[in-house]
């Protein structure tokens, strides 16, 4: 029998050995497909270069690298020390290292060739059919949707990466171990017993600083955010490193207290020090899936409400004497016809001023008669000539200390401020949104020296802005006809508009988010079960030998209960926690947490939902075990 | 204080061709203080009898009684707890969690009893300086030799201050040096404590430090010998009456 021979006979005979490890491996890789499927989408590249997206974007890929690497890194594991007692009898019946080393790199490559064509063929398949799910909600359009190869590439290689860094470590390690230690493997006990509480110091100090400095920096350099991020987890995984260790310490001092859960505290001592890289990678996880999501309602719901705001009119337009001309009578029918009817519209003289500003920057203003202002304010100021109102057309906690001027001269004329006004009244339309509201014989004034600065801002109301989509596109199409060449600032702005492109593009964040959450939501779920079942034959073991002194089931069900809820909500309580720590300092730069009570509405909702959601898997979980566990005992 | 009646246990169905009759009406009484060896040749039905007897195997036909209580008549949880409160025991492979160091192995069972610290600790200290392991106490059982790890186990059984222990060939698994040790620590119990050990062994030497020995063959008990001299003599009398069965047979 050749050396290949005994490989393939070996792999037969642990056929479901390799299955976990081979599913563990494809689950990785689809993983990654999915994620880049949405990284890599046209769309998604788009919005990255208008909207800041890979910021957003940057924490959860980072917190996926990890996961890939913990999780295939783990199943490597997991597959290796189940063999390494396999390899110590085969290095005691005279098989060299080399030849292990051999076998190894055979069996790798086999299973990282089929994970890599099973998990890129379903992660194809996944991404469509949760693309199919968004696009049938009419969330997403049909260009939504491609597969390129970019996004097999970056999978392939990042997991090839991965895997063979986790191949290498485990030959070098089994080069290394002793033939004694192989075989003893499945026996020995890998207890910490050093005591390096000041880590556990450190983390919490990091922790600390790192939450206190992104709340102090947050709203003047939001993007300090990822930066934050990195020694919050670091302190996170710091903390958990110690504490398990020091809590059974401080509990064992208390043998009353320690007797009582005696099965649970050595369970959990005995797993620490995966439990460590384990616990932290699931509250970073859950974390960063409660935090978006509570952001993303947020934004969701806060653009909506900003679109009305900022857009106190449903459509608007400039008009000077070439641009955009249209008579009074044609604008009303083109709306009529559409069954929209205007049902306001405000037509605005200004004279727009060019002035050298500091640094010889050129600044707008836009002049302003006090009779079209008191109309557009329903006010009834009176201004002398020598007199100007500053109307600012600008919600007031945008301006600061900016933008307020004392004096004005324009021409001849040397204007003092009698009022201020810094309201959002207007949808913003030209170049400015500085307004020098003056008498009407200065207005006149100005307009014969700078007749050609006159325009019209037309502010419209029509019966139903939501219905409107067709009326203004027939107006721009209109408004093209004349005169094709239009700049920008010449473009009619719409209500509608603005709302169906923030649709777009929430329903994208929302795709994005939701899919980056269910990928955590299973991630961290997959992981806290295969913890709990990797070593189950030592666990069946274990209870084994509980039941022939007399453990009762009753007390078998109490103990898998309580190890699977610690296992589960601990990292869901922390991840919660510093979510909302971080919810907390990002709404600095909005009015800090006591003006936007909104957020932490949503904030419960999300954790609520999260609580919920890993109850139905601790459920699941706990079940599935204790299941196992009594037949295989009531069996034995 | 034990009664076995007519234990049959039979694997697979029952009167159908290929079912294998492990035990067949085996009866059995075993008084307090007793130290009896159970022997036989390999797949005569040893171990059966004693998981039967113990609890965790259920006879196919009959009844097990201990102190009066039917021990298969009980549900799993009401038999879980007579066999932590009433029963010891002793396995060839110890049966100790490796997750525990051996104190807490030892108190295991008071443990799962809710029994109060001090009187744990009490206990503990009484039973490991009785059997010389004071030292190991803070020790996982990968960390000590076969010979502590059982004196561990004996600890264990004893705890609950049970009425009766059943050891599973509990020097299968040692030197000759350490199964000596261990057979005298549970000459000890007896002598000491008045507890009945039950034990099932293939060795001569283990078994020669009992009172009384049981043959079993194809199932059924086939003799006894009871010791009434030195332990030399009884050995001998042990080998005699493997050899007329057809058991294993080493010297002493």
């Amino acid at each position: 029998m050749t050396f290949n021979a005994i490989v393939w006979k070996m792999i037969r005979v642990n056929f479901k050995r390799y299955l976990l490890y081979l599913s563990c491996n494809t689950f990785a890789i689809l993983f990654l497909f999915l994620f880049f499927s949405i990284y890599y989408n046209d769309e998604v590249e788009r919005m990255k270069e208008t909207n800041s997206f890979d910021t957003v974007l940057a924490i959860p890929a980072a917190a996926l690298v990890l996961f890939i690497i913990f999780f295939i890194q783990y199943a490597h594991q997991m597959f290796i020390k189940k063999r390494t007692s396999e390899f110590g009898l085969f290095m005691a019946i005279g098989m060299s290292p080399n030849n292990i080393s051999r076998l190894l790199i055979l069996e790798s490559f086999v299973i990282s060739i089929i994970s890599i064509l099973l998990g890129l063929g379903f992660g194809a398949l996944f991404s469509k059919l949760s693309f199919l799910v968004f696009s049938y909600f009419s969330m997403l359009n049909h260009a939504f949707f491609h597969i390129s190869f970019k996004m097999f590439a970056h999978t392939t290689v990042i997991f090839m990466c991965i895997f063979w860094a986790a191949v290498a470590f485990s030959i070098v390690q089994i080069r290394h171990q002793t033939l004694l230690t192989s075989l003893q493997s499945k026996r020995v006990i890998d207890v910490t017993r050093t005591n390096k509480s000041y880590f556990g110091v450190i983390g919490i100090v990091l922790l600390i600083l790192s939450i206190l400095g992104l709340y102090i920096t947050y709203d003047k350099q939001g993007e300090l955010l990822f930066l934050w991020a990195l020694p919050s987890f670091f302190g996170l995984y710091l903390l958990l490193s110690n504490a398990i260790h020091s809590v059974i310490n401080v509990i064992k001092g208390q043998p009353s207290l320690y007797f009582r859960s005696i099965l649970l505290f050595s369970s959990l001592e005995q797993k620490q020090k995966k439990l460590t890289s384990l616990l932290t990678l699931a509250s970073i996880m859950i974390m960063i899936t409660t935090l978006y999501c509570t952001i993303t309602l947020f934004t969701t719901k806060d653009e909506y409400d900003r679109i009305l705001v900022n857009n106190p009119s449903d459509i608007v337009y400039i008009e000077n004497e070439q641009i955009n001309n249209i008579s009074k009578e044609e604008l009303f029918q083109l709306f009529e016809q559409q069954n929209n009817p205007i049902v306001n519209l405000q037509t605005i003289p200004i004279i727009e001023i060019a002035k050298d500003d500091y640094y010889e920057w050129k600044s707008y203003y836009n002049i302003l008669s006090i009779d079209d202002y008191n109309a557009l304010t329903n006010e009834k100021l009176q201004l002398d000539e020598n007199e100007f109102v500053l109307f600012i057309n600008q919600e007031p906690q945008y301006i600061g200390d900016l933008g307020t001027i004392a004096t004005f001269e324009m021409d001849q004329f040397k204007l003092t401020k009698k009022h201020e006004n810094i309201e959002l009244i207007l949808t913003y339309v030209g170049q400015s949104t500085t307004f020098i509201v003056v008498h009407p014989n200065v207005w006149q004034q100005v307009l014969e020296e700078h007749s050609n600065a006159l325009y019209y801002q037309h502010h419209i109301h029509v019966a139903d802005w939501k219905n409107s989509l067709l009326a203004v596109e027939q107006l721009q199409q209109t408004f093209k006809q004349t005169n094709p060449e239009t700049s920008k600032l010449f473009a009619v702005s719409s209500k509608i508009q603005h709302y169906t492109q923030n649709k777009t593009e929430n329903a994208v964040l929302f795709y994005l988010l939701t899919f980056i959450s269910i990928l955590f939501y299973f991630g961290v779920f997959i992981l806290l079960y295969l913890n709990l079942t990797a070593d189950i034959e030592l666990e069946l073991s274990k209870f084994e030998k509980l039941y022939k002194i007399g453990i009762t089931k009753k007390e078998i069900k109490r103990k898998l209960s309580t190890e699977t809820f610690i296992l589960f909500f601990t990292p869901t309580l922390l991840g919660i926690v510093l979510a909302f720590l971080y919810v907390v300092g990002m709404v600095q730069d909005i009015g800090g947490i006591t003006n936007n009570l909104d957020i932490v509405v949503y904030f419960l909702l999300m954790s609520g939902i999260y609580f919920f959601i890993q109850f139905c898997f601790f459920l699941y979980t706990k079940g599935k075990l204790f299941t196992k566990v009594w037949r295989y005992l009531s069996n034995d | 204080m034990l009664e076995v009646k007519h234990v049959t246990k039979v694997y697979g169905e029952m009167n159908i061709e290929n079912a294998v009759v492990a035990l067949n009406d085996v009866q059995l009484s075993v008084k307090k203080g007793e130290f009896i060896a159970i022997m036989g040749p390999s797949g005569s039905g040893k171990t059966t009898l004693l998981n039967i007897m113990s609890g965790i195997d259920t006879p196919t036909v009959g009844e097990v009684m201990i102190h009066d209580e039917n021990l298969h008549a009980m549900n799993k949880e009401q038999q879980a707890i007579f066999r932590r409160q009433q029963i010891g025991f002793i396995f060839q492979d110890f049966n100790l969690l490796d997750s525990l160091i051996m104190k807490d192995n030892i108190l295991l069972p008071m443990i799962l009893e809710k029994k109060p610290v001090d009187e744990m600790e009490r206990k503990f200290t009484e039973l490991v300086e009785l059997f010389d392991i004071e030292l190991i106490a803070n020790k996982y059982p990968h960390e000590v030799s076969g010979g502590q790890k059982q004196r561990a186990a004996i600890c264990r059984s004893l705890v609950n201050e049970p009425s009766i222990i059943f050891a599973d060939e509990p020097t299968g698994n040692l030197d000759s040096k350490n199964a000596a040790v261990v057979m005298e620590s549970l000459e000890k119990i007896v002598n000491q404590f008045r507890t009945t050990v039950l034990l099932v062994t293939h060795d001569v030497f283990a078994a020669s430090y009992c009172n009384k020995v049981l043959f079993i063959k194809d199932g059924a008990l086939h003799s006894y010998i009871v010791k009434k001299e030195n332990r030399q003599a009884f050995f001998n009398q042990i080998v005699d009456n493997l050899t007329m069965i057809g058991g294993k047979v080493h010297d002493i």
